[in-house]
């Protein structure tokens, strides 16, 4: 399912720039850069980008919130059920991250038409990489199952990875604070104004949300393997 | 029989991976054996490695026995004999051993099959009852509370039975406090009738604490209709609605929500990837963020004191300022990451959508009722609490109501 990246058409690129403006734009507001576009006969219908750190809900991966935003419009235009799927169906989504799990079974559960990602999510993929969810339903008795998708990686995979790489690199200024607070770091919290004091960066942490040292050599493949990198979101 | 509360073991049963750890041992004198056993347990206790008996006995040819003694673990490295504490050196020494390198299973037995494979490398020992870890490791006032969040779980589910349409429930609950923190119904078609349900169950601000309350006669009749075995077509068909068992299906409906009008408040009249457990994270996240205002992020929430950024306040006070750093301090350290520590209880088990959903958000323990063949990701088609690349890893138990509820 996973192809070379010599066999992506110009208008794939241009869809995934705009994912990758998503990404940007995810980590001007400190969160993990992943983004997406929803593509519907060569249009963009729908973006989104990584939320999980405002919303402190881990869940909220830019697919998921690209999803929630088509499913409100459509229904707010009076879409029917029926129409919904048949439109679904017709969807292409352009995403800087393999899928996750959880947001390739949405992907499934929804029967989308294809997806093309940038870089693989070696640890959480749910399109090739962990688990195979864009094959679909398991063991059909009909023979065809439901909720498979195309799938295809390394578009722009280093521009991708570059954006994730320089995320770490700053460490995740949302990460979780230790669980007994430092008494050096309380007191200079309590004697500095609160106008003054950004006391949620503390760089160098390993943190929850997925940091993890970062490697300091620029990515220089089109399709750069990302063990080293903790992609907690796609 | 009454319920009970067993793991669902992250690998697949009877299949003895051949994961070991090697540890000092040496072969010893039959004679020798008790006194040896008595002085190692003391010098040098196998604390990580309790399910590995101390000796073995093999039998020879010519009918000889031999008899191996574990010393100690590894110190240096798996293959050296290195650092052998100076108690255990001494017995060493005292009775002239000759140590070597022996390889023993790493974990415990989960099946009587992974059990005789690992007897054949060194003898352990198998608890089938206790489950590995399972009900064992609750002590019985756990236990209650445990079976009290399931019946929760059953309860919510019972209730959302209109129509015959069964959902899903879902409860998170923060086991250090024994409060609820978010339980839903799946909300993946709005049928009429269930908006009450998930109003009512949505979180709550003040905290409530779950009672123990033994099952009523009308409790149980409720649970009875909960849970019928696949057996027909006719039966099946009432399971529709529970999300995770048929997370296809909205694909081929084709009525009920022919027009769908969109209620003040709710963004969507159905949604089909609100499953119970996506839409409790959102309810434990939106709690988390009402109750743990940001104060370095302003667009998290409205709750925040705009005078604290103003200068005049800031010159005003240092001594208020000070008070008001600790009070945010204090609540940096309450407020919790995501949902660590915290437990959900399913009727049914889990898709992989759901159970992915449940790593991110860092969940700590997953109980459910019954299994999902159809699209199960906790057992029954994918083991996702077994894949080893994931940041995290909860565990997962099964609760068996007890027989008078599903007979």
């Amino acid at each position: 399912m996973i192809s070379a990246t010599s066999e992506f058409t110009s208008s794939d690129l241009a869809f995934m720039e705009f994912a990758l403006e998503q990404a940007k734009s995810a980590m001007s507001n400190l969160e993990v850069p992943v983004g997406c576009v929803f593509v519907e006969d060569g249009e963009v219908i729908s973006s989104g980008s990584n939320r999980t750190n405002e919303t402190r809900n881990a869940t909220r991966h830019a697919e998921m919130e690209a999803i929630d935003l088509l499913l409100e419009r459509w229904q707010k235009a009076g879409l029917s059920l029926p129409e919904v799927t048949e439109k679904f169906s017709k969807c292409v989504l352009y995403v800087t991250c393999e899928p996750c799990i959880m947001c390739a079974a949405a992907l499934s559960i929804l029967g989308i038409k294809e997806v093309f990602y940038g870089c693989a999510n070696d640890k959480f993929g749910g399109c090739g990489s962990i688990l195979s969810l864009h094959e679909g339903e398991s063991e059909q008795p009909s023979g065809c199952p439901r909720g498979r998708f195309r799938c295809r990686g390394g578009l722009m995979a280093s521009e991708a990875v570059g954006l994730l790489r320089s995320f770490y690199e700053h460490g995740n200024p949302n990460a979780p604070k230790p669980h007994r607070p430092d008494p050096s770091l309380s007191k200079a919290r309590a004697t500095v104004p609160r106008g003054d004091a950004v006391i949620a960066k503390r760089p160098g942490k390993k943190d929850l949300q997925g940091g993890i040292p970062t490697p300091s050599v620029p990515p220089e493949e089109a399709f750069v393997p990302t063990s080293q990198l903790d992609l907690d979101t796609g | 029989m009454a319920w009970e509360i067993v793991r669902v073991p992250d690998k697949p049963p009877g299949c003895f991976q051949g994961t070991t750890v090697g540890v000092v041992a040496s072969n010893v004198e039959p004679k020798l054996a008790n006194t040896l056993v008595r002085k190692l347990c003391l010098a040098a206790p196998l604390e990580n490695l309790r399910h590995v008996k101390r000796v073995r006995r093999r039998t020879l040819e010519a009918g000889r026995n031999e008899l191996s003694i574990i010393l100690c673990p590894t110190f240096a490295g798996e293959n050296e004999l290195e650092g052998i504490p100076d108690d255990v050196q001494k017995v060493i020494n005292d009775y002239q051993l000759n140590p070597f390198i022996a390889k023993v299973p790493k974990y415990s037995a989960s099946s009587k099959e992974e059990w005789e494979d690992q007897c054949k490398l060194w003898p352990t020992s198998y608890h089938p009852m206790a489950n590995v870890e399972g009900f064992a490791e609750f002590t019985p006032d756990d236990s209650h509370w445990i079976i009290s969040c399931m019946k929760t779980a059953l309860n919510l589910a019972t209730l959302s039975q209109l129509g015959k349409q069964v959902k899903n429930a879902a409860v998170i609950v923060d086991p250090s406090s024994r409060h609820i923190i978010a339980s839903v119904v799946d909300q993946t078609s709005e049928l009429s009738g269930t908006n009450k349900v998930t109003e009512a169950a949505s979180y709550a601000k003040d905290p409530e604490t779950i009672s123990f309350s033994e099952a009523g006669e009308n409790e149980l009749k409720c649970y009875q209709a909960l849970f019928h075995p696949y057996t027909s077509d006719e039966a099946s068909r009432s399971y529709f609605e529970v999300s995770c068992l048929y997370p296809w299906r909205w694909l081929e409906q084709k009525s009920h929500t022919e027009i769908t009008t969109v209620d003040n408040g709710n963004k969507y009249s159905w949604h089909p990837l609100r499953h119970a457990a996506i839409v409790a994270i959102e309810n434990a996240a939106a709690r988390d963020r009402q109750l743990f205002p940001n104060p370095s992020n302003s667009s998290c929430s409205g709750l925040q004191d705009s005078a604290i950024n103003s200068p005049a306040k800031r010159q005003k006070n240092v001594e208020s300022l000070v008070q008001e750093e600790i009070k945010s301090c204090l609540l940096e350290v309450m407020r919790p990451y995501l949902c660590t520590g915290f437990d959900i209880y399913l009727v049914w088990e889990p898709c992989a959508m759901c159970a992915m959903a449940l790593v991110h958000q860092r969940i700590r323990r997953i109980f459910y009722a019954f299994p999902n063949l159809n699209a199960g990701a906790l057992g029954s088609i994918h083991k996702l609490q077994g894949e080893k690349s994931l940041n995290h890893h909860y565990s997962v138990y099964r609760v068996f109501p007890s027989t008078e509820v599903v007979p």
